[in-house]
């Protein structure tokens, strides 16, 4: 017999299976339209992928390596072409669903539609992090990108601390935590860290204007790091800050009630609220280093993903804004590549801004409440 | 109450001698609240007392109409108390006289001190001996005996400063008190945004790169061809980028909230407004680096987002940005009262008479007119907007009739201190960076200190 909650599952499972179609169909286009080159085969591209990686992984261990295994690298003129624009294609489609899935667990962790990891100044920081980079290593800048990690996980968790030291500060009189605090220090704390890299930005440019291509380069995600060393640090984070959120998907919606009602449900809201922010943040982080700023898409994207679930259940908000994060990365990643202005592809921030924009309004048009 | 409680209480009580016990200067705070409260309690006792003394009286005496003046014991108390309650909001007229008075000694300050701390020669002396010619000068200024050493230009610069802070304070409380959020500023409708969009699209297509030698010569010639539309083309163009920025987010609130506006969707939309503007900025910047790194619409870019006084030297921009917002501030003011009721609530203030609609259009529309002025002649200064409004409510409470004219001061004054800091540290080019920082450190401070958000109205 066919239940309500039997035809609800059956309904949520067909939703799932179309977006995640649409993910892997947008993946499979990005690979094979990336650029006004012709396309190439995914399979071949998937062969070459495995034998860079092997030789990816020897180098790194100091590995001898016989190359005449390899010489499908000589056959094949695409091959270093194709590998990129997979590991590429990866990269971007992880950060776009790690941005999404961080803005949905913040909105869902504190109950505002205005809420996103960008609060806590984590795209400030990064801002600061890779200024610092570069004022510190000028000329060799672009040759060592690993060690930027280093300093905008540095500069994001001092912004980070900032606020959330701040927060507490301002609510000890009320003996616990004060939500609002935080959202209202983090705004300042991000206005004047932008306001303090624009400043930033002029100094460089007044040593050397090269530099500033660079910083911009870094910043606006022009230029995706996709050598192994990043991409194993990139997957490292990305599978240590999904994980924790994909296990306490059903946990996350007793925040919705307040916190003597939760934590008589046997959920701990603080904890939860704790491991919520350190997995948003450490996921931002990396997303924004490796594609740079996306803008609003950490906020834009859940709304729009709440209005197609017509609800706000963690688990599904969670898996369908993965999937529309990795798909509008992707594409726009596809379409800036084909467009070039002044002899190089555009900057993707500007494109998913554009994209995600008629969405939020017209899903935000059509909902009664602000938070569903 | 028993004599044996007030026994009790007197000796739960602490000693009033210095030696002993506890001995503060200042009563604590809690203290303090704690007197009112108790102020509070005895006047209401002592009302009731009053009330029930007077219902027997009637009762005994009905049909008799007689006047008593209220000479009994428990209405002079009562008077007392609420004597105490209303010293405290007489604080608030002596901080504005205060402010005003400040305001007077720092204008003449800042016209007088001209000293900029370079490598080569800072020595007090020199420090001195400038300042006092500076001040030589100022006074002969002011009482007509002419100007010399360019003074004239540096009391304009001061003009223009007063008025840019004061405004923008202004526009921030009316901001803070329409929209009932703490964090609304100038900027939240994006007129920030709008104004940099307008500078962007008049330096892409509008400025002439001409290359060559012949440049200066063909200027002073193409100058005078142009009429006073295309002489000032920036400011028009910047001031046309805030208004459609305003009506563009406005129109976008109104399609979201089906034909009402809803605060919260305001700042939504001002939010990724400013977002998408700003993200436009940084691609422009980059393409145009990109092609030419000494581009000089690079700078004329930049100039804006950095805000500064450089237009300040002519008489006319000062009359023509007073011309704006004298009347602007003056609506403001007049409108106190209805800012007042705005701010208990939509109903509230159509139950009092407030057509709401019609207040909050014209608290919106001069706000921006005050702010696009503002933006296009001195480019973007943040925080004043923000931080100075709620400064000021600490001092002198929520009532719009004297937070107005006291944010007014408290920002005029702020912003001359700051611009005195920026001349003496040579970042006069920074100032939004300038006013950002120290802005936040206070806002950051202030919010700490006073408890966070409980206590932000």
């Amino acid at each position: 017999m066919r239940t309500d909650k039997k035809k609800r599952r059956d309904a949520d499972r067909k939703i799932y299976i179309i977006f995640a179609a649409a993910l892997a169909a947008m993946f499979i286009i990005s690979l094979c339209f990336r650029t006004a080159e012709p396309g190439f085969i995914p399979a071949q591209a998937a062969a070459n992928l495995w034998s860079a990686l092997k030789i990816g992984l020897a180098e790194l261990f100091n590995r001898p390596l016989a190359l005449d295994k390899f010489d499908i690298i000589e056959k094949h003129e695409f091959y270093y072409e194709s590998v990129s624009r997979l590991k590429e294609s990866l990269v971007t489609c992880i950060a776009g669903m790690a941005v999404c899935a961080g803005g949905a667990a913040f909105q869902t962790m504190f109950r505002n539609p205005l809420a996103s990891p960008n609060i806590l100044g984590i795209s400030t920081g990064v801002n600061l992090g890779t200024a610092m980079f570069i004022m510190l290593f000028p000329t060799t800048a672009m040759g060592m990108l690993t060690r930027r990690y280093i300093y905008c996980y540095a500069c994001a968790a001092v912004m980070v601390g900032i606020t959330i030291l701040s927060g507490r500060l301002a609510g000890r009189r009320l003996g616990r935590f004060s939500v609002q605090d935080m959202l209202v220090v983090g705004a300042i704390v991000s206005q004047f860290g932008n306001v303090l890299a624009m400043y930033f930005q002029f100094k460089i440019e007044e040593a050397d204007s090269t530099l500033l291509t660079s910083y911009q380069e870094l910043s606006m995600g022009i230029y995706v790091m996709t050598d192994l060393k990043s991409i194993l640090i990139f997957l490292i984070s990305m599978a240590a800050s999904i994980l924790p959120l994909y296990m306490l998907r059903y946990r996350m919606n007793a925040s919705v009630l307040d916190d003597p009602e939760a934590r008589s449900m046997g959920v701990r809201p603080d904890m939860l609220r704790t491991a919520g922010m350190v997995c948003g943040a450490v996921m931002s982080v990396t997303a924004l280093v490796e594609c740079g700023d996306m803008g609003i898409m950490s906020m834009a994207v859940p709304p729009v993903v709440r209005y197609l679930m017509k609800g706000a259940d963690f688990r599904k908000v969670l898996y369908i804004s993965m999937c529309v994060g990795g798909t509008i990365m992707l594409f726009a990643r596809s379409v800036c590549s084909m467009i070039y202005v002044a002899g190089m592809a555009l900057p993707i921030n500007f494109a998913v801004s554009l994209i995600v924009l008629p969405l939020f309004v017209a899903a935000l048009s059509k909902t009664r409440s602000v938070y569903a | 109450m028993s004599d044996s409680d007030k026994g009790s209480r007197k000796i739960k009580m602490r000693p009033a001698s210095p030696g002993g016990g506890n001995s503060r200067i200042r009563p604590r705070k809690s203290e303090n609240r704690q007197a009112v409260r108790k102020a509070g309690r005895e006047q209401k006792k002592a009302l009731k007392a009053a009330e029930t003394k007077d219902k027997e009286r009637r009762r005994k005496d009905s049909g008799r109409i007689t006047m008593r003046s209220s000479s009994s014991a428990a209405d002079v108390e009562a008077l007392k108390a609420q004597k105490a309650v209303t010293r405290k909001f007489k604080r608030g007229n002596k901080a504005m006289v205060i402010l005003a008075v400040a305001l007077i000694l720092v204008f003449l300050f800042s016209s007088a001190f001209f000293v900029t701390l370079s490598r080569e020669h800072f020595y007090l002396s020199y420090a001195l001996e400038l300042s006092r010619t500076q001040a030589m000068r100022f006074f002969n200024f002011i009482t007509g005996a002419g100007a010399e050493g360019g003074i004239q230009f540096i009391t304009y610069r001061n003009i223009m400063i007063v008025m840019a802070g004061a405004c923008l304070a202004a526009s921030g409380a009316v901001y803070q008190g329409t929209f009932r959020n703490v964090l609304a500023s100038p900027s939240t409708l994006g007129v920030m945004s709008g104004g940099s969009l307008g500078n962007i699209l008049y330096a892409l297509f509008f400025v002439t790169i001409t290359t060559g030698t012949v440049r200066s010569s063909n200027l002073a010639s193409v100058f005078e061809q142009q009429n006073a539309v295309m002489r000032n083309l920036q400011s028009f163009m910047v001031l046309a980028g805030c208004f459609g920025a305003v009506v563009l987010v406005v129109g976008i609130t109104l399609l979201l909230g089906r034909g009402r506006i809803r605060s919260d969707y305001l700042i939504l939309t001002g939010i990724i407004f400013s977002s998408l503007i700003g993200t436009f900025s940084s691609m422009v910047q980059y393409y145009l680096i990109e092609k030419n790194s000494d581009d000089p619409r690079i700078d004329i870019i930049r100039n804006l987002t950095m805000g500064g006084f450089v237009n300040s030297y002519k008489l006319d921009q000062v009359l023509i940005m007073a011309a704006f917002l004298v009347p602007c501030g003056a609506i403001l003011i007049m409108m106190s009262g209805r800012l007042d009721a705005l701010a208990l609530g939509d109903e509230q203030a159509r139950t009092m008479g407030v057509n709401v609609r019609l207040a909050k259009t014209a608290a919106i529309g001069v706000n921006t007119v005050m702010t696009a002025v503002i933006i296009a002649f001195c480019g973007q200064i943040g925080f004043i907007g923000f931080i100075i409004p709620l400064a000021a409510r600490r001092i002198v409470g929520p009532g719009f009739r004297r937070l107005l004219p006291a944010s007014m001061l408290l920002g005029a004054v702020v912003l001359l201190v700051i611009y005195d800091a920026a001349v003496f540290t040579n970042m006069t080019g920074y100032l939004n960076v300038l006013t950002s920082g120290i802005g936040s450190l206070v806002m950051i401070a202030a919010y700490i200190k006073g408890g966070g958000a409980a206590r932000a109205d």
